[in-house]
């Protein structure tokens, strides 16, 4: 039976055939696997960089002055500037934060610059907090309607500051909270300071009494523009402007000009993103 | 850095490149599976020459690569043969009775099976090379080839 075996096993094997490329297969194969060995241990110490950059990231997220201390560094230079205040990186199973939030220093009124910068704290504080249950609850949702917690794709939220204007009278900068899932977590703040009085600028500070008007006149004169240019968000029926209203959202740009700014579906079609008006003073 | 070991790996695949593939195709009983199969046995091998510490078992363990990635293979392609019902395979002419029924006794098993038979009586391995080969302890080797020659007798004696 065994020498049998063996004679069967062998005519069996040996009657399947041997393709013509095998050669030129294995060939290939050993070239491929020999270059990519070669290819890890090439990117073997970059991999030590990115660990290195971790830890120094985890440094930061443990220790609020030495995040403080590793980003003081004036970005234009005027006296009053932004700092970055908190910097930290967290993973938990339901999202993955970066966050970097800002601070204001330098101004002439200390008082003021204190408030602002405990409103903007306390503000993103309670935003992370929010998200992050948020998050939280969708991954319970999943799990709750039959998905498996390994299939969960944590939300990638980013919290991060944008200067806008920074001369000696004015401080302009955003501050946008972005989320990889819903476009409805996504939430912008806006803050626009005066230096000489150390005060928040408004846009009636800025066009007088009737700034409504002037600035929805300006808008529409904009938009009959962009619709006679072909601007697709503008052409078809549905969404349209009406007004601005008092609290409406704006920065300040490079000239000086505030610029208004319509979240995404306020006037046009989600799709479109958010529109943006400069208005000339 | 492993230059040496992966030299030996390069020489095992090349100069065995036949009874591999046959071995692979044995598996997947299909000419492209079997060569995708065997080179991406061939790329990790080289890529993992680290992990043979014994070199005097490049063999063994090499067959170990190759069978994980049919048995992988399998995997994905039963569950698409259980929706295509495969077609019988038409008995050549030509070919003795007798060899008709050892071949098809060999194919009528499972590939677990088939798979010991082959690295037993083809390979002419030891039980404990197969049991190497196969990332299984020799025991249950043992008894997968008596399991499966007691099918082939079977088969043969009907």
């Amino acid at each position: 039976m065994e020498d049998k075996l063996k004679a069967v096993t062998k005519l069996y094997m040996e009657s399947i055939e041997i393709p013509n490329e095998l050669e030129k297969t294995i060939t290939a194969a050993i070239k491929r696997g020999k270059r990519e060995t070669r290819l890890i241990s090439f990117l073997r110490p970059l991999a030590s960089v990115a660990a290195a950059l971790l830890i120094f990231t985890g440094a930061l997220n443990i220790s609020e002055p030495f995040a403080r201390a590793a980003s003081s560094m004036p970005i234009i230079g005027s006296i009053a500037r932004v700092l970055t205040f908190r910097l930290y990186e967290e993973k938990t199973p339901s999202y993955i934060i970066r966050v970097k939030t800002p601070q204001i220093s330098g101004l002439s009124d200390s008082s003021f610059e204190k408030r602002v910068n405990k409103e903007i704290d306390t503000r993103l504080r309670e935003l992370e907090a929010q998200i992050k249950a948020q998050t939280e609850k969708d991954r319970q949702a999943f799990i709750a309607t039959g998905g498996k917690p390994e299939n969960f794709k944590p939300v990638q939220i980013t919290i991060d500051y944008e200067l806008k204007k920074n001369s000696n009278n004015e401080l302009s900068f955003i501050i946008t909270k972005t989320a990889s899932t819903f476009a409805a977590y996504n939430e912008t703040l806006y803050y626009n300071i005066d230096l000489n009085v150390n005060s928040e600028i408004t846009l009636e500070s800025i066009f007088g009494k009737d700034y409504i008007a002037t600035i929805n006149a300006g808008i529409t004169k904009q938009i009959e523009e962009r619709k006679a240019k072909g601007d697709p968000a503008f052409l078809s029926g549905g969404m349209s402007f009406k007004t601005i209203s008092p609290k409406q959202n704006f920065y300040i740009n490079e000239a000086g000009n505030p610029v208004i700014v319509f979240e995404k579906y306020a006037i046009t079609a989600g799709a479109y993103g958010p529109q943006y008006f400069e208005i000339k003073r | 850095m492993n230059s040496e070991k992966q030299k030996l790996i390069a020489d095992f695949a090349s100069n065995n490149r036949e009874k591999l593939y046959r071995t692979a195709f044995m598996y997947l009983g299909e000419r492209e599976a079997a060569l995708d199969a065997l080179s991406e046995a061939t790329i990790s091998a080289l890529k993992s020459a680290d992990s043979l510490r014994q070199p005097e078992y490049a063999s063994t363990w090499f067959y170990r690569i190759l069978i994980n990635k049919c048995t992988t293979d399998l995997k994905k392609r039963q569950r698409f043969k259980e929706l295509n019902d495969s077609e019988e395979e038409p008995v050549r002419d030509g070919e003795k009775e007798e060899t008709i029924d050892l071949k098809q006794g060999i194919e009528s098993l499972s590939p677990e099976h088939r798979i010991v038979i082959i690295l037993r009586y083809y390979e002419d391995m030891k039980i404990s090379e197969i049991a190497k080969a196969l990332g299984a302890n020799e025991s249950t080797v043992k008894s997968r080839i008596s399991a499966a020659l007691k099918r082939l007798r079977l088969r043969l004696e009907d």
